[in-house]
This record gives C-alpha cells, sequence and structure tokens, in this order.
C-alpha cells in the first residue's frame, strides 16, 4: 500500500511536470509584460493559462494586463 | 458482528479497486502526456471583396501566350470577389533538440463553376463540386513545413519550407500574432531552405539563411541541363541568402512590446525563365527593416514602421520586354519603399486602425502570398489601408476595411520586366472576413 502511495505520487508529480512548461512561460509573460501586474496562473481549460496559450489575435487582456499572443509555427530556429 | 466484518471487508476491497483505478488513471494521464507531443490546428477565413480599378492613361502589357505586346487601355472595371482560405497547422515537439511546424493551405474562390484551365477531370465545368472526390491528383499544398534542430542551447539548424510568407506588416491589420518573423520587405512568399540561428542573452537573434533557387530542365535536358536563348548552360541551383538580425523584448522603446528586424537579402545571376526566348539573368540586394511598437506608453496605440532599399542589377532580356526593371541589356537601378501604421484599441477585442505605403519608381517589390486585390505593399507609388477589427466572445473574428492603391509605374511583364511606363491606376478595394482560429 505505502508503495502504491509512492508510485502514485510520482505519477501524479510528473504528470503535473508535464504543465509546467506552459505555466512557466505564462508566469514569465506576465513578469515582462504586465508591469508589476499579478496575474495569477489558473488552471484548466479556461484557466489563464490556457487563455493565453491559445490566443491567436495579436494581443490578449488577462485581468488587466494586455500579453502578446505568438504563433509558434512563425519563427525559423524555434 | 458478521454483518459489520462483510461491511469492513467489502470496504477494504472498494478501497483497493479505487486505488487501483486512481493508479492506472494517473498513468494513462502520464502515457497520454507523452503522446501529446503534435498539436494540430488551424484557421478558417471567408471572405468577401468588391475592387475596382481605373485606369487613367493606357499602357503596354507582354502577352506571354502570343509573345507580342498587348494594350491596357483606359477605363473603368469592378468586379466582387467570395474567397475562402483554410489552414491546417502541425506542430510537434518530439524530443527537446527538435521541433517541427507544418502548414496544409488551401485558397479557393466559393464554388467556382466555370473551368480553370487544364484538361485533367478536376478542371472540368463545376469541378469545384468535385475536387478531392475524382480521381486526378494526390494534391496538397504546403505552405511551410519546416524542422528545428537545436544543436545547442542557442545554435538551431532549421530546414525545410520555411516562415517566409504573410509576414509582417499582413499581421497588423488581421489583429493576428505574426504568421512569419520575415517582414514582406524581405521575403513577399513561402521560400525552401535551410538556417543557423543564433539567439543571444536580452532577446537578440541573428539568422542565416540559405533558399537556393531551382531551374530544373524537365524535358529533354536532363543530361545537358537548360540554357539561355545564347546556347549558355544554366546553373540548375542559385544560391540565395539572407542575413537576419532580431530584437524582441517587452517593455522597451516606449512600449509594452517591441519588435525589430533587420535584413539583407543577395542572389546574384538568378537566370529568368531560361529559354530560346531568354538570357535575362537578375543580381538583387535587397536591405529592408521592419520595428513594431505595441502599447505605446502603456497606452492603447500600436505602430509599426518598414522599410527596404534595392540595388537590381538585369543582364540580358526576356524575350522583347527587356530587363528587371530595365529596357536595357545591362542595367543597375537603386529604389526604396516604406510604409508605417497605427492601429487603437477601443477595447480589448475591437480595433481600428490605417497604413500608409510608398514605393519608388525602381524599388524591387513583390508579394507572392498576398490575398489582398489591392495590395498596398507593391505599390509602385502610394497606397492607403483603413481597418476595423472585431474579436467577438468565443472564437469569431470580424474584419472590416478599405484599401486605395495609386500606381504611378508599371513595367510589362510581372510589373518589373521591361521599359518602366508611367501610368496612373487607381484600384480600391473593400472587404469584410470572418475568421476563426482553432
Amino acid at each position: 500500500m505505502k508503495l502504491q502511495l509512492i508510485v502514485t505520487s510520482a505519477l501524479l508529480l510528473g504528470a503535473l511536470s508535464a504543465f509546467g512548461g506552459a505555466k512557466e512561460d505564462f508566469e514569465a509573460a506576465v513578469k515582462a509584460q504586465c508591469g508589476g501586474t499579478n496575474v495569477p496562473a489558473t488552471g484548466g481549460r479556461q484557466g489563464n493559462v490556457m487563455k493565453w496559450k491559445t490566443c491567436t489575435s495579436s494581443s490578449i487582456t488577462i485581468e488587466g494586463c494586455t500579453m502578446k499572443c505568438t504563433d509558434a509555427s512563425s519563427s525559423i530556429g524555434g | 458482528m458478521k454483518k459489520l466484518l462483510v461491511m469492513g471487508m467489502s470496504s477494504l476491497f472498494a478501497f483497493g479497486a479505487m486505488a487501483q483505478t486512481l493508479e492506472e488513471r494517473v498513468e494513462a494521464l502520464e502515457y497520454a502526456s507523452y503522446e501529446n507531443y503534435t498539436k494540430v490546428g488551424g484557421r478558417i477565413e471567408y471572405r468577401f471583396d468588391s475592387y475596382a480599378r481605373e485606369i487613367n492613361d493606357q499602357y503596354a502589357v507582354f502577352n506571354t501566350a502570343t509573345n507580342a505586346t498587348d494594350t491596357r487601355e483606359e477605363g473603368k472595371a469592378a468586379a466582387g470577389f467570395q474567397r475562402l482560405f483554410f489552414n491546417l497547422d502541425v506542430e510537434s515537439r518530439p524530443s527537446s533538440k527538435l521541433s517541427f511546424f507544418g502548414k496544409l493551405a488551401m485558397a479557393k474562390y466559393s464554388n467556382l463553376f466555370n473551368t480553370d484551365g487544364g484538361t485533367s477531370p478536376e478542371n472540368a465545368p463545376y469541378n469545384d463540386l468535385q475536387r478531392g472526390n475524382v480521381a486526378s491528383s494526390s494534391a496538397i499544398f504546403v505552405e511551410r513545413a519546416f524542422a528545428n534542430y537545436n544543436i545547442t542551447k542557442d545554435l538551431t539548424f532549421t530546414f525545410g519550407r520555411l516562415p517566409t510568407s504573410h509576414g509582417a506588416p499582413r499581421q497588423f491589420s488581421s489583429n493576428e500574432a505574426r504568421k512569419g518573423n520575415y517582414p514582406i520587405l524581405s521575403f513577399g512568399g513561402s521560400w525552401d531552405g535551410l538556417a543557423l540561428s543564433k539567439s543571444m542573452e536580452g532577446g537578440h537573434a541573428v539568422k542565416l539563411v540559405y533558399t537556393p533557387v531551382s531551374s530544373v530542365p524537365f524535358k529533354t535536358e536532363t543530361s545537358a541541363g537548360m540554357s539561355d536563348k545564347n546556347g549558355d548552360a544554366v546553373d540548375v541551383n542559385v544560391p540565395a541568402y539572407a542575413l537576419i538580425y532580431e530584437f524582441d523584448r517587452a517593455q522597451f522603446a516606449g512600449s509594452r512590446n517591441f519588435y525589430f528586424t533587420a535584413t539583407y537579402f543577395n542572389i546574384k545571376d538568378m537566370p529568368t525563365l531560361p529559354s530560346a526566348a531568354s538570357d535575362l539573368y537578375l543580381s538583387l540586394q535587397r536591405t529592408s527593416f521592419y520595428a513594431e511598437f505595441s502599447g505605446i506608453k502603456e497606452s492603447n496605440f500600436d505602430a509599426y514602421l518598414h522599410g527596404v532599399s534595392t540595388v537590381t542589377k538585369s543582364d540580358g532580356k526576356f524575350s522583347t520586354a527587356g530587363g528587371w526593371l530595365t529596357a536595357e541589356d545591362s542595367d543597375e537601378v537603386t529604389g526604396q519603399a516604406y510604409g508605417f501604421g497605427v492601429k487603437y484599441s477601443i477595447k480589448p477585442n475591437i480595433k481600428v486602425g490605417a497604413e500608409y505605403f510608398y514605393g519608388s519608381e525602381d524599388a524591387f517589390l513583390y508579394d507572392s502570398s498576398s490575398q489582398d486585390p489591392a495590395n498596398i505593399y507593391t505599390t509602385w507609388g502610394n497606397g492607403q489601408h483603413i481597418f476595423y477589427s472585431h474579436d467577438f466572445d468565443g472564437g469569431l473574428k470580424v474584419i472590416v476595411g478599405h484599401a486605395i492603391k495609386n500606381s504611378k509605374y508599371t513595367r510589362a511583364v510581372i510589373a518589373q520586366i521591361g521599359a518602366t511606363q508611367e501610368i496612373d491606376n487607381v484600384e480600391q478595394n473593400t472587404y469584410a472576413r470572418f475568421i476563426s482560429s482553432f
């Protein structure tokens, strides 16, 4: 049972770390572009992270902060 | 007591079953995240255009079918178009070193019922109702397909069909993210090639792009290669290079987001449709820049500036028409073009803006991937454009606008080959676009 708990926790952590990249990108964008305004990195399909990650306009305004949207397929060199 | 024992055992089994289910569920989630390294998205657009052209001074155009010059008479003409554009985008990151991007593209008129030329079943009248269902070809148009391989953390090798179409400032009036970081004044179409990119601290990047141009002997000249009208052999591949500098930083130059790119493009002795009618070669240098300021002084204003200086060296002639931007056998001309745009956000989802463009007589301009009937970015003269963009909640974008293009110069072949002719053309286009990205 203890082993099962450890394995489950490790798997859960692994799954969460897969989401970590998007969240870290969002937090970096907030820090660089929001001029000190704190915008929480809320999860879920309708959360702030995915709102920003999936935006296709030139910019998106989330909780008073306007951030640039990017098109990943637009750049040589990634 | 017996009842209590049974209940206890049932609870234990139930818990065991739940724990097993949870473990399986987490495991499935983990593997699903590993599998989903490929994302598919896209964009669909339905577009209405009302286009009018007024020719105030007649001019000559070269007819490649008859190999003779026709006259474009003075007068007015107008047409309305309805078109559909669709892109399917694929993004994949199979490893920490490799990323891939692809864009399949469709561009068509709405229910085209007349024949569009050719003899295949797909080109028959009413063909548009059967495309993709009648045995004809395996055509799928690939606008982009390129891979980035990170040699080191800062050095990336890229190859494929590069993201050089729909570049800046096309996204400015569409109110979309930049579709290509390589502005229209540096690359105006889809180019294949290889690139080496070096990114540096502080948002700087330098890129060297190699985009060779091919002249392939498709018919009987495989062993001998192609030759021009003098019988001189033509190189199958002619190298073209671009050196690009990019700078992208938030909270810089008085704006929320600042972006700058400068490009030097060079191609030498590019054969122009080598044949018994042509010994024309092009050597071209284009030096261009694009600067974009978003959220100027934390206001609702965005703006951009762009410009290009071109040196066009032409040797030989295409048929009887002449050379690149000249009627002479050998010539070198320089030209410039510049433009700017301003956009204001009335609300985060509603924007209005205007653009201006000027192109000098001998500027080398092209924008092959344009979807605008009156494309101001290829104007030898001046062009203006106003637009209104509205993002509706949930993913529908509507853009309406009006463009005026006042052309003062042209040439007989694709507006860039032959003697320069002074003209007075006024083109106007009013459009409405419905766009959804998914």
